[in-house]
């Protein structure tokens, strides 16, 4: 018996099987092994993190808001002024400029599909989503489907080195006062860009500060912003939303295959 | 240089083969601002739009853009395909009435369009007339800028 096993294991399709199966036994237990490490904090939607005592948020930034354009039409998504920048930046924020004057874009990211990123999802044309739970907001801007998660549950961001880069970053919020502040870090500098031309480095910091207007009609964000690669000193800007009680976001995806249909597609160039 | 084939209509636009962008009175309106835009409209003429006449073969209604190809004749009598952008459907449903079928295939439109500053088949979008006479807006002539807060 133990002689006729010996000879089915040793063939050598039994074996590969045995050797996948031992594998994926090691990597079950791998894998639960590494999820206390992970969930050493409760999922801001958990059933627990949201059931417990935490003090009230004072205001309920929970709305639909658009967009107020203040300023030249173009330049209120900006945040002008723009700050004085680092070589690197400035001569990357002149070829942009020197391409558009002579009816070209550079690296424009809209019509290739790259994501716009932190902040700049929150100044665009199309509506932003704001839904407030005790434990995260969440921002959900129409542009490119976007979502962001702003966590309000005490955690903090993860150790430098643990932080994964991305566009939209990684957002804590506290109150003070009536206003949130929101501190986000963990940015990407991948065709990354804070404002037309200007680009965003893995050392972008972004403070908001969200407030609603006495009435609630109105949203304010402050965003200052740090980026020692690219810009001197605290970049600050205010942004204002208007309350909008009739409105939903629809669906917004950029598809590469579309845009390359506009005529004007083959204009932006990559270099 | 493209040879010139210009005409001034009714409506007082200059209504031009698509090679060539001329003036037209429709520059006075100030039917630019980029605010809606999704990208760049640097490679647009936002200052001098032209009509164009011609067939829709295409078009599509979706966000962030929807667009509409024309098949248009060139001077030289050839068909050429126009395509046009122009807003995405969640403010031209809700704004200007557009439905997904607000163009059909074979329908003859005048589009009034910001065209491509080179000269290129292409433009965006401002209006477009059927041949019912019915008008389609993509782009109301920009409102005044509010002063800083």
């Amino acid at each position: 018996m133990m002689l006729n096993f010996l000879s089915i294991i040793g063939s050598q399709s039994v074996r590969a099987t045995v050797a996948t199966i031992a594998a994926l036994v090691a990597l079950w237990g791998t894998s639960h092994a590494q999820y206390p490490e992970e969930g050493g904090i409760l999922g801001a939607l958990a059933r627990e993190n949201l059931a417990r005592e935490r003090p009230t948020a004072p205001v309920d930034l929970t709305g639909t808001y658009n967009f107020k354009v203040i300023g030249a039409d173009a330049d209120g998504h900006k945040f002008m002024p723009l700050p004085e920048l680092m070589p690197a930046a400035q001569a990357f924020f002149d070829k942009k400029e020197a391409y558009r004057a002579r009816g070209f874009d550079y690296l424009d990211n809209a019509s290739t599909c790259w994501p716009y990123g932190v902040p700049a999802i929150m100044t665009r044309y199309w509506p932003v989503q704001f839904v407030q739970l005790p434990t995260v907001v969440i921002v959900i801007s129409m542009v490119t489907s976007n979502v962001r998660w702003i966590y309000t549950d005490g955690r903090q961001h993860p150790a430098a080195e643990d932080l994964i880069l991305t566009y939209n970053g990684h957002s804590i919020g506290h109150w003070e006062g009536e206003t949130l502040v929101v501190d986000t870090v963990g940015f990407t500098d991948e065709r990354h860009f804070v404002s037309e031309g200007v680009p965003a480095g893995t050392k972008l910091h972004v403070v908001e500060r969200m407030s609603l207007s006495e009435d609630g009609d109105t949203l304010s964000i402050e965003f200052a912003m740090t980026d020692p690669d690219n810009w001197v000193g605290e970049w600050k800007n205010t942004k204002y939303y208007s309350r909008e009680e009739n409105l939903d976001p629809q669906e917004h995806f950029c598809i590469y295959e579309h845009e390359m249909k506009l005529p004007g597609f083959e204009k932006n160039l990559s270099e | 240089m493209k040879e010139k084939h210009c005409e001034v209509t009714d409506s007082g636009f200059g209504r031009c083969s698509f090679l060539i962008a001329c003036l037209s009175a429709a520059v006075l309106l100030n039917y630019g601002g980029t605010s809606w835009a999704h990208h760049s409209f640097a490679m647009y003429d936002m200052e001098n739009p032209v009509e164009v006449e011609g067939t829709v073969s295409e078009f599509h209604f979706s966000n962030p853009h929807s667009w509409i190809v024309l098949s248009v004749e060139d001077h030289a009598g050839e068909s050429v395909d126009y395509p046009i952008e122009t807003n995405g459907s969640f403010y031209l449903a809700r704004r200007e009435g557009w439905k997904r079928d607000s163009f059909k295939p074979g329908d003859v439109v005048v589009a009034l369009v910001h065209p491509m500053r080179d000269g290129m088949p292409g433009g965006d979008l401002v209006k477009a007339t059927l041949s019912d006479g019915s008008e389609l807006i993509a782009r109301r002539p920009a409102p005044p800028v509010p002063p800083e807060e």
